[in-house]
């Protein structure tokens, strides 16, 4: 019978509609993701289990479908009595049901393999490697991940449906299952989340084991994975990952079986409502009383149906009724509880950033922010799941026929579907409002904006009101509630992305898509610069809504038959006067709403799509590429007079730059680019032979007479911008202007940064592959000299603006200020400017003027900000030399900017979000606050004092120089831990880091952009050279490159190198060596052997595994010996405890396995080898040891 | 006086089905009775009433409005007993009935808790009213049905089926409560048990595949056929027999034994025994005369 069984459900779902449209849109979705330029990468085998493993997500709404259907499938149609009673087992019923789901599951997943093998084989676009495509490495993922996963999600939602017999909740154990994956993937931040945080190892292994999808089980397996490991190995079946498969698997056969014990053929009974004993017997008595009450005859009574008030009457008891049934029900309570577990996670995840991170003040924007975020995605399946759910809610509980037969009349009936469909998102945000309450309030932060909470109804629920609006609509034109759930979610995905797939790239062409808000809540810009463009398109596409409501009441269906004919005759017949009226004014507004945003389109010149961008770049490098070759004068000073008109966020500059030629021979061409159309720019005895304006100002000028070595001339021009209203742009705000001189300046010589990058798009428009641009470098080869700057920057007199340079003098002029800056010394052309409504605290430290720009309501930190700049003073004054200026401006720079913070010479711009950070405990976590402050005071003495030459290892000497100021500074202000922990933190960021990343590896010393080298590895080296030669003679050598290279961007990494090898021992000069111009790593391991306990001493004797491994560039790793000097620390307290006062010792290893024997005079809680975390070893777990006490003899 | 005209009225399902096929009747105060077997098209005819599904052609006209055009007109005065329903989860008798008196029009909560109070006494229900809906028994659900079709103020009560499930004494009290509505109001009842029919109706039809086989009081419809009905004894080789040879209209189990009757204009043999006429013979007459016809054709 099991077979017959069998194939019955096999036909059965096969047939169904959802079936045929998921397998459908699996192949095309796996055609597309393989079309995808930079998606796929066909030769990487682990980014191929990632895109095939990711499948198993969308598997989840099918087999949520597929379940709700079949298991309940004899409820639905009153077939379980019969059904029940055939002669079938339990056995072979369920499993052939489980089956039935479980087999068309994995066959619509394998369509999607299959749609991404077709892509890549076919490689229509040529994108992908010429490599022969390897089968495996396209079925293996699905074997190990996919299968595995849909057995596994099927188990849970059969169990599901089994024990609770309703649909809604079938569907909401769907969605905690999906957003379960995307919770944990945030956590750890794998590469499908972006997040790439760095967390603990313990979370690692721990969201390894809870993912019930197993790709963070293989992020946990492959995260230190060299690009080439990454490339040819496939994901094992070993460790985590293979628990991970088992520990779920056993819990879907669990769920099986459980199943299998709580079916029953059997008809459930209803279940009794327990009700206390005292509670019983009142009723009791009641109902005596009331058996039958006091005789009343049945009369009818007159009726009102015209009124306002029986209409407003019968619009509440049928908004009361719906939102009864599906809101005071147990789906919806799980619904809500989830809600608020996913907040209360997001927001104490946010708040408490554990060991890196550190704390965040709940402020009312951070909050505001993460309820926007998840509410968002959420929201969408909740309208369009409620939407369904109203609309057909009188249906699912054939009541229609009742209700359909009252004399209540189609709009109220439709009115109220909506209505009840908004107070779901209402609860919601109500809910999350009162849980941020809640978080500020515990918290004891009382700076609470009840109105900025407000703001959530608008930028959270306009969405919410589109989706319902069309989910309604198209749930009354669907036969059937799930094909209209369906329906709806490829409808709205489709109406935002189908017109831009095509290459339709207008917003307008985004239908229904509302610009999104909230890179985070900024005190600066609010929102964010798109807050009136998310106006104009909310009254445009909400007008559309409307009209779709409007539309939505004409078909409103209220017969028990389904007519689309009838709905779309209904639609263009039988309107009103007042209807038409209304349809006028609806067209209308439409009209004028786009109208405007046509309008501002075509105003806005900046507003590229991603097409015509690609276009100019491809011209521009076609054109332009040839100019690459030709010596480029450099610029030695800089004046400009920079007018900041903040509210209408417009700016003009004037600029007269000195221009001169370093080179040894006569410059008679000059190509200048400039990525905004410069007003004017005149160069003196120059004559523009090209000019080139389409999309970029970009002109080739012929000197007459040429610029003869040495010679200088001057560079005089204008530029007007006013920010257009579609144009990502950071620059400038209406408070928080920072206007970056790249931004508007126009560049000397050939831009390579304007190249096309993508391998693959370079190859479909017929570009050669993309040089390094270190040949580019290497061609120009030259010291830049430093330049002088001078400028007048003018805003509002609301605002104070901020240039470098000391401030000569101030100017009001009406309602507008003009401050007038100059440095006093030559600086790089590393330039911006700043204006914003600030308030200013400064101080005096040894005759620096140490001065804070900060918004009013961000001044809690300010103290902890100027504490960590004395300090960095002092530490760079007294071991680097002098700091070069006499101010240190910190300005407050909005939270758009991804950066930390940016240092400009004697000025540093610090991002919004360290104004927020929670410093009440700061020794918590790593205290980032005052880490940014000291990198970026570093970066005066390494940046800007000393300015690196350009090309390969500047960024040596100026990030990794500038982390060992944070590690030295930061363990004076607070202790070694703190720096252990940072050490931590840029291990585990290299390795990770690495692991993604798509270039080869360069050294320390060679290093250009690649951050995993420079700042991580970097820190480390630092470290280790600080452990080896001293700190003295470390800071020593700095100060020497410092007074070397003081006058011109000279210094290269080879210099500092040189000078520490100049007085270093053969064994540091081998080191040094290994470390700054070689790739090291290392295995270190160690185990307690035994405690001697001695007269006044213990004897510790330790087996120390100490593997060097020597890495080329692609991370292929090779074993080479080991003889070499680390530490080893003792602690009383454990080792990630701000209060532990260890000691160290040193101690050589020079073989892989050593047993040393320590004699101490105290007994230590814990021994840890390399205890400030100096090398870089994968684990360092196993370098802490634990000493129990009883393991004394 | 309220008067329902349907006329001509044609419903063709999207499958070819034709569920009524010229339906003619006319309709004024009182019970009438709309007799035919499953699938006669007696759910059809009172859901297009209803407004629930919308004919092919014909019109509807109740008290002079088409409701064809407008079911808003019958729906204002109707009260609705459909065949099969189900209730909102969750929602006690006296709520889902208040919901649907406020939806009806009943606007005084003082009036509309008395007539709740009165129908939920009517329907043996009142000692229930505060459990949840979904939890009654068949019988005591469909009781809350004809309590929630006598809600307002209708002129017009249609009951699909109202009998079904409900033990006799509840079948009685229902009888009585729709007797005692019935003098000033329209009541369509839609039936195949034939005795309901005989208890109630003033006035009854006869339908039968989409189409009306006869109208009329039983009363009258039952003289018609007085001295025509005869009955014989049969085994099942007779009965084959004597279908070739008369008209057998319906066969009759009694204590074992088989009866046929027969419809006779003519005196029959010895064999065959007069009997009076009653409504089952007019209803099997009927629709054995359009059996007959149908094959004629």
């Amino acid at each position: 019978m099991l077979p017959k069984l069998i194939t019955f459900e096999w036909k059965f779902h096969t047939k169904q509609p959802s079936y045929i449209l998921f397998s459908i849109l699996f192949f095309v979705g796996g055609i597309y993701f393989g079309l995808q330029d930079g998606a796929i990468h066909a030769d990487n085998t682990y980014n191929l289990h990632l895109f095939v493993g990711i499948v198993s997500l969308a598997a989840i709404f099918q087999i949520v479908f597929q379940t709700a259907y079949t298991v309940l499938r004899d409820l639905n149609a009153d077939a379980t009595q019969y059904i029940h009673t055939t002669a079938v087992g339990k056995g072979p019923f369920l499993l052939s049901r489980f089956l039935g789901i479980f087999n068309t599951a994995v066959l619509s997943s394998f369509f999607y393999v299959a749609g991404l093998l077709l892509s890549v084989v076919t490689d229509v676009f040529s994108i992908h490697p010429e490599e022969p495509i390897q089968l495996i490495h396209f079925l293996w993922p699905w074997l190990v991940v996919v299968v595995p996963n849909i057995f596994i999600i099927s188990s849970f939602l059969f169990l599901t449906t089994i024990i609770s017999r309703k649909v809604p909740v079938v569907f909401l154990v769907g969605f905690v299952l999906f957003a379960s994956f995307w919770i944990n993937n945030g956590y750890i931040g794998s590469p499908i989340g972006g997040g790439r945080l760095v967390v603990p190892q313990e979370m690692v292994d721990t969201i390894a084991l809870t993912d019930i999808f197993g790709l963070c089980a293989s992020h946990a397996q492959t995260q230190f994975w060299t690009p080439l490991q990454k490339s040819t190995k496939l994901v094992f079946l070993t460790g985590s990952f293979l628990y991970n498969r088992l520990l779920w698997l056993g819990v879907a056969l669990a769920s099986l079986l459980i199943s299998y014990r709580c079916f029953s053929f059997r008809l459930r009974a209803q279940k009794a409502r327990r009700v206390g004993l005292l509670k019983h017997i009142r009723r009791k008595r009641v109902q005596r009383k009331e058996k039958d009450g006091k005789k009343l005859p049945y009369l009818p009574i007159f009726t009102e149906k015209q009124s306002l008030l029986a209409h407003c009457k019968e619009f509440a008891t049928l908004v009361k009724i719906d939102f009864q049934t599906t809101l005071f029900s147990k789906p919806f309570l799980l619904l809500a509880l989830g809600w608020v577990a996913v907040l209360c996670m997001a927001i104490s995840h946010n708040l408490n950033g554990q060991e890196v991170y550190g704390n965040t003040l709940p402020t009312t924007g951070l909050i505001v922010g993460l309820i926007l975020e998840p509410l968002s995605y959420m929201g969408l399946f909740i309208m369009i799941f409620y939407a369904g759910e109203l609309v057909w809610n009188s249906r699912g509980h054939r009541f229609n026929e009742i209700l359909d037969s009252t004399p209540a009349r189609n709009g109220l009936l439709l009115g109220s579907k909506y209505a009840a469909l908004f107070l779901i998102p209402i609860t919601l945000i109500v809910l999350a409002i009162l849980i941020g309450l809640a978080f500020q309030f515990l918290s004891g932060y009382t700076a609470i904006d009840v109105l900025l909470y407000l703001h959530i109804f608008y930028y959270g629920g306009t969405s919410l009101l589109i989706y319902g609006i069309l989910s309604v609509c198209i749930q009354l034109l669907s036969s059937n509630k799930y094909l209209g759930m369906l329906g709806s979610l490829i409808f709205i995905y489709g109406a935002a992305n189908l017109l831009p797939l095509f290459g339709i790239e207008h917003p307008l062409a985004q239908l229904f898509n509302l610009p999104k808000i909230g890179e985070g809540y900024s005190s600066f810009t609010g929102f964010g610069s798109q807050e009136a463009l998310f106006n104009k398109f909310s009254l445009l596409w909400v007008t559309v809504a409307m009209l779709v409501a409007f539309g939505s009441f004409k078909i409103f269906k209220r017969n028990s038959e389904w007519v689309l004919k009838e709905q779309l005759r209904k639609l263009v017949r039988l309107w009103n006067p007042v209807q038409r009226f209304l349809l006028v004014i609806f067209v209308l507004i439409i009209c004028i709403s786009a109208g405007v945003i046509e309008h501002t389109v075509r105003n806005d010149s900046a507003l590229m799509g991603q097409s015509e961008l690609l276009h100019f770049r491809e011209v521009y490098e076609k054109k332009y590429k040839p100019f690459a070759k030709l010596a480029v004068p450099a610029i030695t000073d800089i004046k400009t007079k920079v007018q900041l008109f903040p509210k209408s966020k417009s700016y003009q500059v004037i600029g007269d730059y000195t221009i001169q030629n370093i080179t040894t021979r006569p410059i008679d061409t000059i190509l200048i680019t400039a990525r905004h159309p410069l007003d004017s720019i005149v160069l003196t005895g120059a004559r523009i032979i090209r000019k080139d304006m389409a999309s970029i100002d970009a002109r080739i000028v012929v000197l007459s007479p040429p610029l003869q070595a040495g010679e200088s001339r001057q560079m005089h021009f204008k530029t007007t911008k006013k920010v257009g209203a579609f144009e990502v742009q950071r620059d400038m705000a209406q408070n928080g202007t920072y206007l970056r001189n790249s931004t508007f300046e126009p560049r000397l010589g050939y831009q390579q940064a304007l190249e096309i990058t993508a391998q693959s798009e370079r190859k479909k428009r017929g570009l050669p592959p993309q040089e390094d641009p270190e040949n580019i470098e290497k061609t120009a080869g030259k010291t830049l000299p430093k330049q002088g700057f001078e400028t007048w920057i003018t805003t509002d007199i609301e605002q104070i603006p901020i240039a470098p340079g000391n401030l000569l003098d101030t100017i009001q002029m009406g309602n507008r200020v003009q401050y007038h800056y100059r440095s006093t010394r030559k600086t790089d052309n590393n330039l911006s400017y700043f204006s914003a409504a600030y308030k200013k605290k400064a101080i005096q430290y040894k005759g620096i003027t140490i001065e804070a720009y900060f918004l009013p309501e961000h001044g809690s930190n300010i103290p902890a900000l100027l504490n960590a700049a004395v300090k960095t003073l002092e530490y760079g004054s007294k071991h680097f030399g002098d700091y070069p200026f006499d101010h240190l401006r910190i300005a407050e720079v909005p939270s758009h900017w991804k950066f930390g913070g940016h240092a400009l010479p004697g000025t540093i711009a610090l991002q919004e979000r360290f104004f927020t950070q929670d410093n009440q405990d700061p020794l918590k976590g790593i205290n980032q606050l005052t880490r940014v402050v000291i990198h970026e005071i570093g970066h005066q003495w390494f940046g800007h004092k000393l300015a690196p030459a350009p090309g390969a290892g500047g960024n040596m000497l100026n990030e990794t120089m500038a982390n060992y100021v944070e590690a030295q500074v930061l363990e004076r202000i607070f202790g070694k831990t703190m720096v252990r922990q940072l050490a931590n933190f840029n291990r585990r960021r290299y390795f990770a880091f690495r692991s993604s990343a798509e270039a080869q590896e360069p050294t320390l010393n060679k290093v250009t952009n690649e951050t995993y080298v420079a700042y991580r590895k970097g820190f480390l080296a630092m470290q280790s050279l600080k452990e080896l030669i001293g700190e003295k003679r470390l800071n020593y050598g700095l100060r020497s490159l410092i007074e070397h290279h003081g006058e011109a961007q000279s210094a290269r990494a080879e210099d500092f190198l040189d000078i520490l090898k100049a007085t270093g021992t053969q064994e540091e000069i081998e080191l040094i060596t290994d470390w700054f111009e070689n790739r090291f790593q290392y295995a270190i391991q160690g185990k307690l052997l035994g405690i001697k306990v001695n007269k006044h001493t213990h004897s510790v004797t330790l087996k120390v595994s100490a593997k060097r491994l020597q890495t080329n560039e692609t991370g292929t790793e090779k074993e080479v010996p080991i003889d070499e000097r680390i530490t080893i620390g003792f602690y009383q307290k454990d080792p990630a405890d701000p209060s532990a006062d260890p000691y160290f010792k040193k101690v050589r290893l020079s073989k892989p396995i050593e047993e040393i024997t320590l004699q101490l005079k105290k007994l230590p809680n814990y021994i840890v080898l390399d205890p400030m975390i100096t090398r870089l070893d994968k684990n360092v777990q196993d370098n802490l040891i634990a000493i129990e006490h009883t393991n004394e003899h | 006086m309220n008067t329902l005209e349907i006329n001509s009225l044609v419903k063709e399902y999207k499958n070819g089905t034709s569920a009524l096929n010229g339906v003619q009747l006319k309709i004024t105060n009182g019970m009438f009775g709309l007799l035919g077997p499953n699938g006669a098209g007696k759910s059809t005819l009172m859901r297009t009433i209803a407004g629930l599904q919308l004919p092919s052609s014909g019109s509807i006209i109740f008290n002079g409005n088409d409701i064809t055009k407008d079911p808003q007109k019958i729906r204002a005065h109707l009260g609705y007993l459909p065949q099969e329903f189900g209730v909102y989860p969750r929602i006690s008798a006296y709520h889902l009935l208040d919901h649907i008196a406020v939806l009806k029009g009943v606007l005084n909560p003082v009036e509309r808790k008395q007539q709740i109070t009165a129908l939920l006494q009517k329907t043996n229900l009142y000692a229930y009213r505060k459990k949840n809906v979904n939890t009654f028994s068949g019988g005591m659900r469909r009781r809350f049905g004809i309590a929630q079709a006598l809600l307002g103020n209708p002129k017009i009560i249609m009951v699909d089926e109202p009998t079904a499930g409900l033990d006799p004494e509840e079948r009685n009290r229902f009888f009585d409560v729709l007797a005692e509505v019935s003098s000033a109001i329209i009541v369509l009842l839609s039936t195949h048990i034939v005795e309901d029919v005989r208890v109630l109706c003033s006035d009854m039809a006869i339908l039968h595949e989409g189409r009306i086989l006869e109208q009329g009081n039983p009363k009258e419809l039952i003289e018609q056929l007085e001295g025509h009905i005869w009955r014989t004894p049969v085994t099942k080789k007779r009965l084959h027999n004597l279908k070739d040879t008369h008209t057998v209209i319906s066969t009759r189990l009694s204590a074992g034994k088989t009866s046929a009757y027969v419809f006779s204009n003519e005196a029959l043999s010895n064999d065959f025994e007069s009997v009076p006429t009653d409504l089952e013979h007019v209803y099997f007459h009927a629709l054995k005369t359009a059996k007959t016809n149908r094959y004629a054709a």
